[in-house]
């Protein structure tokens, strides 16, 4: 089975070194190279990650400048929340209308 | 019906074998599996809970402990230690300890193997039971097979926190009810119809057997004609405390499917919800979700999402506001 592409996000996003990497870019673009320097990691790691964050839609590669520099993909993240918030807001909308239930009834 | 676990009935000898992988170390499964303190949650058939009066875990050392049954009937128990092969092998004499009228003995044994290698973090185990002979297995078969597979079901459940606390994901809140009017809006089919469907949602089937073993099978369809359907396995029901079932998306016809937008979403997860009274007109209703299966890519995915619904994402959703406003 091919992963649909919100798995592939969510995939990307459950490992914390693609979140850091994540955050990181919300400052701003950056290089592959300054995207490592926080790691412990060879340069092939990193990459790896990388593609695995390009590959889910999170993050884009320029194509012009030589150094390709990352930044993140405000669309792709966005699918990605608005899947988030559903499953929390399901419940929780849930709950409210169980409060406002247990009000209209009698013991 | 258990997702994940399997009963081999020996034609040849008088054994019920119960195996199912479990996604934690099996130092980790062999601790639960040995400590009093986590047994008395997992150990037996769904709904049971245990009380231990003394547990020597060496050979020639006996476990006594009286196992609580969900109708209230109040089993003896005593092991008595063959083999203490951490964290491999633990074989036992099982009888009632002199006590109760019922008396079931048989030997019992837990294997633990890894799975995939010791670095792997997946345990098979297997759980055997030799009664005396063939007709003896047979006769207590109807109860021992289902209590066996629901037994390593809820040791699955019960490690999947200890191995990463985000394989549970809770959400809590408290209402000026009493427990059991907490109990009775959360299970009543009628009650529950108030409440649960969003506003705009129709509800196009809901079918509830509530027992243990029992289903619940519902079906909404918003106003586009998008419906999602649900398939609810019960537990355990311990009114007005505590309700445990399975959770999976269906399709009309109450087979298992998985999630329509994000197919690496568990297949299946364990639901409890415990109503804990904290006054005679205040209830807090704790509802746990936790995935104890064992697929890398569905665990992924549950511990992401866990990032989400815990609001993990907030402070990071706060950046992608600022961002997408300055785009």
């Amino acid at each position: 089975m091919l992963p649909d592409p919100l798995s592939l996000k969510l995939q990307a996003i459950a490992d914390p070194t693609r979140r850091a990497m994540l955050a990181r870019l919300r400052q701003g673009e950056a290089t592959v190279n300054e995207l490592a320097q926080p790691f412990k990691m060879s340069l092939p790691g990193v990459s790896k990650h990388i593609k695995v964050l390009e590959q889910a839609g999170l993050i884009t590669r320029s194509r012009s400048a030589q150094q390709r520099p990352c930044r993140l993909s405000p669309e792709g993240l966005k699918e990605v929340d608005d899947w988030m918030s559903a499953y929390r807001d399901i419940w929780n909308g849930r709950l409210d209308r169980l409060e406002t239930y247990l009000q209209t009834i009698k013991e | 019906m258990s997702l994940l676990a399997r009963t081999h009935l020996p034609k040849d000898k008088p054994q019920i074998i119960t195996t199912r992988l479990i996604a934690a170390p099996r130092e980790l499964v062999w601790k639960a599996l040995t400590t009093p303190e986590h047994l008395r949650h997992f150990w037996g058939p769904d709904g049971f809970t245990n009380t231990f009066k003394t547990y020597d875990l060496r050979v020639g050392g006996q476990a006594l402990f009286t196992m609580h049954g969900p109708d209230g009937t109040d089993w003896p128990n005593r092991f008595i230690f063959l083999t203490v092969d951490p964290p491999r092998l633990l074989r036992w004499d099982h009888d009632n300890g002199g006590e109760g009228p019922v008396d079931h003995k048989f030997t019992g044994e837990l294997e633990l193997m890894n799975e995939g290698g010791d670095e792997g973090g997946k345990t098979r185990i297997e759980l055997r039971m030799t009664e005396k002979s063939i007709a003896a297995r047979d006769a207590v078969a109807h109860y021992a097979v289902a209590g066996g597979q629901q037994n390593l079901d809820r040791l699955a459940a019960f490690v999947a926190p200890m191995v990463h606390e985000k394989n549970r994901f809770v959400i809590e809140r408290t209402f000026p009810v009493s427990q059991a009017r907490l109990f009775r809006a959360c299970t009543d089919k009628q009650e529950m119809m108030a409440w649960y469907a969003a506003p705009g949602m129709k509800v196009i089937m809901s079918e509830q057997d509530f027992r243990p073993g029992g289903t619940y099978h519902y079906g909404t369809a918003s106003a586009e004609g998008h419906e999602v359907w649900g398939l609810v396995t019960y537990k355990e029901i311990t009114p007005p405390k505590r309700l445990v079932y399975t959770q999976s998306f269906s399709d009309p016809q109450g087979g298992l499917t998985r999630h329509p937008m994000a197919p690496q979403w568990p297949m299946e997860m364990v639901t409890v919800m415990d109503f804990i009274a904290e006054g005679a007109q205040q209830t807090k209703l704790k509802i746990s979700w936790i995935y104890a299966g064992v697929e890398d890519a569905e665990g992924d995915t549950f511990r992401a999402a866990h990032e989400g619904m815990t609001g993990g994402w907030a402070g990071a959703l706060d950046s992608l506001g600022a961002y997408l406003g300055r785009g």
